[in-house]
């Protein structure tokens, strides 16, 4: 591995760091439930540019970027990060993810299933957490939280995709670790 | 690698977080603490971000540090009034005896039905397994052993173990005017289906039972040691079962508390006097940590600068004076994660104390429900008394206080304010903390003891 691809990945752990940490803030300061996931962002827009041999690498880092900041389990976060990295190796396969419009899209469904996996293991937790303290969880946490809940998040991090994607492309590092062929050449030699 | 291979070993890993994710295992998750170290550096790379918050963590500081002084007044005051509850109000209880102070630290792992609690000025001086322990005028149990490691820490047998039994008597007499005799000890099998436990009542010295109260009298079993001692503290009211057997209401919430027991003591015991109650906040059991990252939204808390080297582990508090901010999370080599109060579902013993002082303190279950929607000092909780206080009014002010039991959490740490009903009933409360605790910019974390 050159020193310009691990200079391009620390780049990449750098973005998500940020991206992460600047999606909480902005959750705690300003927009609530409707704060874009900005990690998820930087990971479709990484996803559908960088060259498949990277696109395993790029899961086990992202996760580690969002841990730094989030409080969620590292499994949890990982297994979100794996599985959103191989939706999108599927989709690359037999669609062009590149148009803003279909990284927009991507981006909100990811982003929906992410905190629906994440709430639903947070509240496996809170299940057991009250099944060893033999007590009865309180009704406003017994069930799990429906679909609407997630919109707001999901929503926003496709417009957030919608309109940063031309910017997050331009990142320092992502060119190195970029596919050098349109995705239809690609896509043709699959 | 050939592509087959990668994408074998991608699936592998998918399945085998989502597996670990959903069952977390002990060992995997030791490695996965050394793996995850780097995040400590990811961390300490969204300083920039911590900057944009400069202002609104001073202004948390200077809140917090303008508080701290009535927090920690609070805080002795609830101490005061647990050792005043602790010890018998009626005189002829104390007549004869001599208390000592212990604080309930955690139940013993081993057996359910034993408390571990930590004897003030950390010494057992004087003090004998069989002596009984008590709350006020209730019995709670009797003193089983003394745990060498940490020092100063005895085992308490309640008087719901299976194998206790002491000997009691009723307050009123049969018809024929006799007393009324009988063994009270373990769990009765009715209240299995309930949510109080029942006390077994076993050889009863006449067949019909009156209701009454029951009172520790083992006047008859001579070799009993300490009975002098036990004799006339509360075991209950006895309750008629079904299939005409009676149980035992205890007179105590023996499931939740008591957070506070004195033990009894024949009155000429060889102990000190004046030994002070062990203070868990001047001890070094304290790792100071900065706030390296925050978590908001769904999930409310912070990354810290501490980590399992400094001796943090899940579930210690997070504390800015004698105040709880968090508990932790997930402890890797050189950081962890904290959740805040504003995050849902966590579960404390807590105490909550009336701010005009009438009727004392009341014990119960603080459950999280998350941050209040209009205010970011305030969040929301369940509230479950273990019973309600004898006042005229309906609803009062308190404040609340964390509770002993919790591994790693210090009992009386402040939570905040609150008005509550005066019922037993689950009841969803506004706790007011004052200061907006996701700004708070560091802390001190709770060290595990086998690392000081």
């Amino acid at each position: 591995m050159s020193a310009s691809v691990v200079l391009a990945w620390c780049a990449v752990a750098l973005w998500a760091t940020w991206a992460s940490a600047l999606s909480e803030e902005l959750a705690a300061r300003l927009f609530g439930v409707w704060a874009p996931d900005l990690g998820v962002v930087l990971l479709v827009v990484f996803a559908s540019r960088v060259r498949t041999s990277c696109l395993p690498w790029l899961a086990p880092l992202l996760a580690l970027a969002r841990c730094a900041s989030s409080i969620e389990p590292l499994f949890a976060e990982l297994a979100a990060c794996l599985g959103a990295v191989g939706a999108l190796r599927a989709l690359r396969a037999g669609l062009d993810l590149t148009p803003r419009l279909a990284l927009a899209c991507t981006t909100g469904v990811i982003a929906a299933g992410w905190t629906a996996w994440l709430a639903w293991i947070a509240q496996l937790r809170i299940d057991e957490h009250f099944q060893r303290a033999a007590l009865e969880a309180p009704a406003q946490l017994a069930g799990w939280r429906t679909t609407l809940e997630f919109a707001p998040g999901a929503l926003s991090s496709a417009l957030a995709a919608l309109l940063l994607a031309p910017l997050v492309r331009r990142l320092p590092g992502l060119s190195v670790l970029e596919g050098r062929r349109p995705w239809q050449v690609a896509a043709s030699l699959r | 690698m050939r592509r087959s291979t990668t994408r074998l070993l991608f699936a592998c890993a998918f399945v085998a977080s989502v597996a670990l994710s959903v069952r977390p295992n002990a060992l995997v998750e030791r490695g996965a603490r050394v793996a995850a170290a780097p995040t400590r550096l990811l961390a300490e790379l969204c300083a920039p971000l911590r900057w944009l918050r400069l202002r609104s963590a001073h202004a948390a500081q200077a809140q917090l540090i303008e508080r701290e002084e009535l927090e920690h007044a609070a805080r002795v005051e609830l101490r005061r009034q647990q050792r005043a509850a602790a010890e018998p109000h009626a005189p002829h209880l104390r007549a004869g005896r001599r208390f000592v102070h212990a604080e309930v630290v955690d139940r013993s792992v081993e057996r359910f039905d034993a408390l571990l609690v930590r004897i003030d000025g950390l010494t057992h001086a004087g003090l004998a397994p069989g002596m009984p322990v008590v709350h006020g005028d209730n019995f709670v149990g009797r003193l089983l052993e003394f745990d060498p490691k940490p020092p100063g820490h005895a085992l308490v047998e309640l008087v719901t173990a299976r194998g206790f039994a002491v000997g009691a008597r009723l307050e009123h007499a049969d018809a024929r005017g006799a007393t009324v005799r009988c063994v009270v000890g373990g769990i009765a099998a009715h209240s299995l289906r309930g949510r109080a436990p029942r006390l077994a009542l076993v050889a009863p010295s006449a067949r019909e039972l009156p209701a009454s109260n029951v009172y520790v009298d083992e006047g008859l079993s001579t070799l009993a040691p300490y009975r002098e001692q036990a004799a006339g503290f509360v075991l209950g009211r006895v309750e008629a079962a079904p299939f005409g057997e009676y149980v035992v209401v205890p007179g105590l919430d023996l499931l939740g508390g008591p957070f506070r027991v004195a033990i009894v003591a024949p009155d000429g015991v060889q102990r000190p006097e004046g030994l002070e109650p062990y203070e868990p906040l001047s001890d070094p059991l304290w790792a100071p940590a900065r706030v390296l990252a925050r978590s908001a939204g769904a999930r409310e808390g912070f990354t810290l600068s501490v980590g399992a080297l400094d001796g943090a582990r899940r579930g210690a508090a997070f504390v800015v004076g004698s105040r709880l901010i968090g508990r932790v999370l997930e402890v890797d080599e050189l950081r962890c994660s904290v959740a805040n109060l504003a995050d849902r579902g966590w579960l404390l013993p807590a105490v909550a104390l009336p701010l005009d002082g009438v009727g004392g303190d009341v014990r119960g279950v603080l459950i999280g429900l998350g941050a209040a929607p209009d205010d970011a000092r305030a969040f929301e909780c369940e509230w479950r008394a273990a019973h309600a206080r004898e006042r005229a009014d309906a609803q009062f002010e308190v404040q609340f206080f964390t509770g002993s039991g919790a591994p790693g959490v210090p009992s009386g740490l402040w939570l905040g304010a609150a008005r509550v009903n005066n019922s037993a009933e689950p009841q969803r409360v506004r706790l007011e903390t004052g200061v907006d605790l996701r700004a708070t910019p560091r802390g001190f974390v709770r060290r595990e003891e086998s690392k000081p």
